[in-house]
């Protein structure tokens, strides 16, 4: 019977929407928005913190962490906590209970590796024996790493992922058992992965923690002293509880710290968390669930939209409905019927945002793929089950949250109220003042999306914008490590960076070559610095500043000149004279027009007093924190790396070109030059400072990208929404604007009339969407956000009051249309009316 | 006063045919004149009096008011020339639901250039005449069917027109309402406005000078 039934609806209601292409069109567009939206966060969601591993019994993974109670949330590690020491892994592997099974992890590293001559740099990680194990993954080609392998001074073995095996290892399939070197140690490859698995993040090459970092016993160990200690991750025992394993570990805590003071004697607390937890911060989960909420908001906007334009419907057809009702439909029969067209709409609209959802998946996915640090491997944003059935329930929910009020109310009337009143009741003038309310509150919605968004993207081309003090374009930069394998004391890598300095520099291609510390030729070092002279009364006195260790000829390779005095030389030696070299900003700031030459300054570290260095020369001013930092001034200064002590282990080098080559071609030229110094030593990160700096703007672009889609699509709901409440307005006053046209009204009466009430809503909400952009800004969370804007007023009145013209050019628009029809009005139907 | 020449109003029907309601109508009213307009259901009585009104400009032929010749007149003219001289009371009062009898009163003065006080003065007068000065915050719904047509003739006669039209104004109201509504319209009469009635009772039609009976779109009898 129903059913019977729901299929004559929605026959009907095909018909019906048929008919009324606008509302049909702008309904499904509204919805499919907001669906599409949803869909698209909760496949982001579904992917980052729901789906997790496809390991057997995921959920019984758990990282492990000590935790000092009294120190910050960031040095206990968001809340996950350290392992201080590798020690204290052992410790806390043999004493405990609630773990069938523990392993510890390095991930991210860079792991060197020569194969058939060829020097590659992997991201890969240093792992504990049981890590494959753990996880219940196992190679596909040859064997898992054994106890034995770990051991300090063992056979060197590695394994490597499915992806490099095809790539790099030409997916040999008698790969086992070939030699390698590995961080400058011969080695040998024992296994294959599976496809699909870069574990824990993104690793591609796997080899034993011990091996290569020996662990020192506790009697060598000071506090804080680094020891390369692994990262813990264990598997609950079955019928083992996440309390059970907090408590116990807390215990064990205790007692580490009390037999060990000289390492632990902070740590006297732990935490056990989900694995997954340990990988997606606790903050970006939030992040996360928080853009599903807000998208959700956007669908509940999108869904009052519709109801609103349903409104108007439904005052058009009272007619209809009450003729039904006086019929013998009942009221649950006529809400039905107008539920079963709001399911249709809603139908169209949820297969229109699954379309949108696929489309804006690739177009992150192609995103996040264009970030310089890769993503979870993990992470799969794609539309499976579960995402589908979030879309049907949501669609579901639209249908009842856009159809349901106006189908209750406008069933509501009976024919004779109908007569009486010309289809407008009380309930009407109700529904009137909720629609006003909810598209003001979605009008300053989307003007603080759009102030926000501008700002953002402002910021995003100030900082592309960005002069770096050279051209950025003109070098090429490559990045490598100097592992302890083959240069394990600071006299052998010192002899390396003088043989590099002398091949490069040697080599007819390039015009010159340098070294720095600079990563990506982006990012250096900062902190508190000391100048002669001054006295400082508290730590907090000593100003802060860049710094940056480079070779000599650094600034000539850059095509900078040395305003005064000399560039460092090979014979800068920190152990004999240490020197600094300043930058303009720096020399005017503490000497003026004076000479700065002569003058000593030294890095502020309490714990390792640095030497005094004399300043032997003054340069131009580069930006020396990449596109991010505004807040350090330029103030900075450029220390010998050739001469420091301990001397660097990763470094970026530098090349210049011949006149008349492109520098963005040097790629090979750098890595066989390399290659001649060291054939086992790989370079990585390569590509001119112009590239990196794009590279590292590209999250900011994501964000840019997404304010402003999210800006559009607020743009479009408040348009739709805007012209939805005042086309059911004018519909409802059909009959009052023909009364007062027979009364004398012009046609520019009545269009003022429609305009202004429009007007209204637009200006309150205006003035509700920038005043709470400008608190926002400007005085609640002053500090915080002015973070993510670079280079921007966040009150600029320019920003506002074009966001406000275009708004208003938008409901002006909007409004046009029903004001229009509102003139159209012929008296003569209006007045017949009855 | 009113001259109408060979008017005639249709509606189109089918392909190429056309449905009369109104035909030949040839009429002169003087001024100071007080017709009732009679006919029965169909005829076309209301569809003459909106055509009278300027609301609907669809019809054929000359219609003179005074000296203008409303056929010639541009929507914009007809518009300004109705606001000048010609009041309509509805058969539905057709008051806005929305607003207090005083606002109502006031909306056809807001429609013509009276400055404010001048506004605040007329409305003043109308509920005095119309005695229905306690009633002035009242909405429509508050009052009592014949109140409202009270308040409807009281708007439609508020900016001075010369001309009043009234489409049974007496409609439906209870006959001692509906008398009370004629010895308002003879009264204005006796003042010198011109009125025009529709009405289907012979009784408020003798309160007029003259009877036009309509049928089937024709004029048939003086
Ligand atoms: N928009 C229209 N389209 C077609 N025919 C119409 C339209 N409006 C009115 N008519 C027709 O015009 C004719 C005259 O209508 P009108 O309202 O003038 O009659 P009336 O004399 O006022 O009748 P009543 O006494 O019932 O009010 C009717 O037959 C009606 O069907
Ligand atoms: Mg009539």
């Amino acid at each position: 019977m129903i059913l019977d039934s729901f299929r004559q609806d929605v026959r009907v209601g095909l018909r019906v929407l048929f008919k009324d292409k606008i509302f049909c069109f702008l309904a499904v567009l509204v919805l499919g928005l907001g669906i599409g939206g949803a869909t698209t966060q909760f496949t982001i969601v579904n992917a980052i913190v729901l789906r997790g591993f496809s390991f057997p019994h995921p959920e019984q993974l758990m990282s492990v962490g000590l935790i000092d109670p009294k120190a910050s949330d960031q040095n206990n590690n968001f809340g996950l906590g350290n392992i201080p020491t590798a020690q204290d892994y052992e410790d806390l592997k043999a004493a405990q209970k609630s773990f069938s099974m523990m392993a510890g992890y390095l991930s991210g590293s860079t792991i060197n590796v020569t194969y058939k001559n060829n020097p590659q740099r992997y991201t890969g990680g240093y792992v504990t024996e049981d890590l494959f194990k753990i996880i219940g993954v196992s190679p596909v080609i040859g064997r898992d790493f054994t106890a034995a392998d770990n051991k300090p001074g063992a056979e060197k073995v590695a394994i490597l992922g499915d992806e490099i095996w095809r790539r790099d290892f030409n997916a040999d399939p008698n790969i086992v058992g070939q030699g390698i070197r590995i961080n400058g140690k011969a080695a040998t490859i024992i296994g294959v992965m599976p496809p699909n698995f870069k574990f824990p993040i993104s690793e591609e090459l796997w080899t034993p923690l011990y091996n290569e970092f020996p662990p020192q016993p506790r009697g060598d160990l000071r506090l804080g002293a680094s020891n390369n200690a692994p990262a813990v991750m264990g598997r609950l025992q079955p019928g083992v509880t996440l309390d059970q394993a907090n408590a116990e570990f807390i215990a064990l805590a205790r007692h580490l710290a009390k037999d060990n003071p000289k390492t632990n004697q902070n740590f006297t607390s732990a935490s056990v968390q989900p694995l997954l937890h340990a990988f997606t911060g606790t903050q970006f989960r939030q992040q996360v669930w928080g853009m599903l909420a807000a998208v959700i908001l956007v669908l509940l906007i999108a869904c009052v939209n519709v109801m609103n334009m349903q409104f108007g419907r439904a005052a058009l057809r009272a007619k209809e409905l009450a003729i039904r009702g006086a019929l013998g439909a009942t009221r649950w029969r006529l809400v039905r019927q107008m539920l079963t067209e709001s399911l249709v709409v809603a139908v169209f609209g949820a297969i229109a945002g699954v379309i949108i959802a696929y489309w804006s998946l690739d177009f992150f996915v192609r995103a996040i793929n264009t970030l310089p640090f890769p993503a979870p491997y993990y992470w799969r944003f794609t539309i499976d089950g579960p995402v589908l059935v979030f879309t049907v329930v949501i669609t579901l929910l639209a249908t009842i949250a856009s159809g349901l009020v106006p189908a209750f109310l406008s069933a509501r009337g009976n024919a004779a109220e109908m007569m009486k009143e010309g289809g407008r009741g009380n309930s009407s003038r109700l529904v009137n003042a909720i629609t006003r309310v909810l598209v003001v509150a979605q009008i300053a919605l989307t003007a603080g999306l759009l102030i926000a968004a501008t700002l953002e993207i402002t910021s995003v081309r100030n900082q592309m914008k960005l002069d770096y003090g050279y051209d950025e374009n003109a070098v090429y930069a490559a990045r490598m490590g100097l592992m302890e394998g083959a240069y394990p004391s600071d006299d052998a890598r010192r002899e390396f960076f003088k043989r590099a300095a002398r091949g490069l520099r040697a080599n007819p291609q390039f015009e010159s070559a340098a070294m720095s510390s600079r990563f990506r030729m982006t990012f250096d070092a900062q902190g508190q610095y000391e100048v002669d002279g001054q006295n400082y009364l508290t730590d907090r006195d000593r100003p802060r500043g860049n710094f940056e260790s480079v070779s000599d000829n650094y600034f000539s390779a850059l095509g900078l000149k040395i305003l005064e005095g000399r560039d460092f030389t090979v014979d800068d030696v920190d152990s004999k004279q240490p020197v600094a070299i300043v930058n303009a900003s720096f020399a005017r700031k503490y000497w003026g027009n004076q000479s700065a030459i002569g003058h000593q300054l030294r890095i502020f570290n309490p714990g390792q007093p640095q030497p005094w260095r004399t300043i032997v020369g003054v340069v131009p001013d580069m930006l020396m924190q990449g596109p991010f930092d505004q807040q350090t001034n330029s103030v900075g200064f450029y220390m010998p790396l050739l001469g420091a002590s301990p001397a660097p282990q990763f470094l970026t080098i530098l090349a210049r070109p011949r006149a008349g080559q492109q520098a963005d071609t040097l790629g090979p030229a750098l890595s066989r030059a390399v290659a001649e110094i060291d054939s086992n030593l790989p370079t990585y990160f390569a590509g001119t400072p112009g590239r990196f700096h794009n590279e590292i703007l590209s999250g900011n672009r994501i964000i840019a990208t997404l304010f402003t889609i999210f800006g559009i699509v607020a743009f479009i709901l408040s348009a739709v929404g805007l012209y939805g409440v005042m086309s059911f307005s004018v519909n409802q006053r059909t009959q009052e604007f023909g009364i007062r046209m027979a009364l004398g009204a012009d046609a520019a009466r009545i269009f003022r009339m429609v305009m202004t009430q429009g007007a209204w809503q637009l200006v309150i909400g205006l003035i509700l969407g920038a005043g709470g952009i400008a608190l926002l800004f400007g005085v609640v969370a002053a500090a915080a956000l002015k973070n993510i804007l670079f280079k921007v007023n966040a009150l600029d009145p320019t920003i506002y009051f074009a966001v406000a013209g275009m708004l208003t050019l938008v409901a002006a628009i909007s409004c046009f249309v029903p004001a229009r029809r509102a003139t159209r009005v012929d008296p003569m139907v209006a007045l017949r009316y009855e | 006063m009113i001259r109408l020449r060979n008017l005639e109003r249709s509606y189109p029907l089918a392909k190429e045919k056309f449905f009369y309601v109104l035909r030949e109508i040839n009429l002169d009213v003087q001024e100071g004149d007080f017709i009732s307009v009679m006919g029965p259901s169909g005829a076309g009585k209301s569809t003459l009096l909106h055509i009278l009104g300027m609301h609907d400009h669809g019809w054929r032929g000359e219609y003179f008011l005074d000296e203008a010749a409303v056929h010639h007149l541009k929507p914009k003219e007809r518009a300004t020339l109705r606001n000048e001289q010609i009041g309509f009371v509805f058969q539905q009062y057709h008051l806005l639901d929305d607003l207090t009898v005083y606002e109502n009163l006031d909306i056809p003065l807001s429609y013509r250039r009276y400055s404010k006080s001048e506004r605040a003065a007329l409305v003043a007068d109308m509920l005095d005449r119309f005695q229905i000065v306690g009633k002035k915050d009242l909405y429509p719904r508050q009052l009592s069917g014949g109140q409202q047509q009270l308040v409807g003739v009281a708007r439609a006669i508020i900016a001075a027109p010369k001309l009043l039209l009234a489409d049974e104004p007496t409609g439906n109201l209870h006959s001692s309402q509906g008398e009370e509504i004629m010895e308002l319209f003879r009264k204005l009469n006796d003042e010198g406005m011109t009125i025009v009635q529709v009405t289907h009772s012979e009784k408020n039609a003798s309160y007029g000078k003259r009877i036009i009976q309509l049928r089937d779109g024709w004029i048939v009898n003086k």
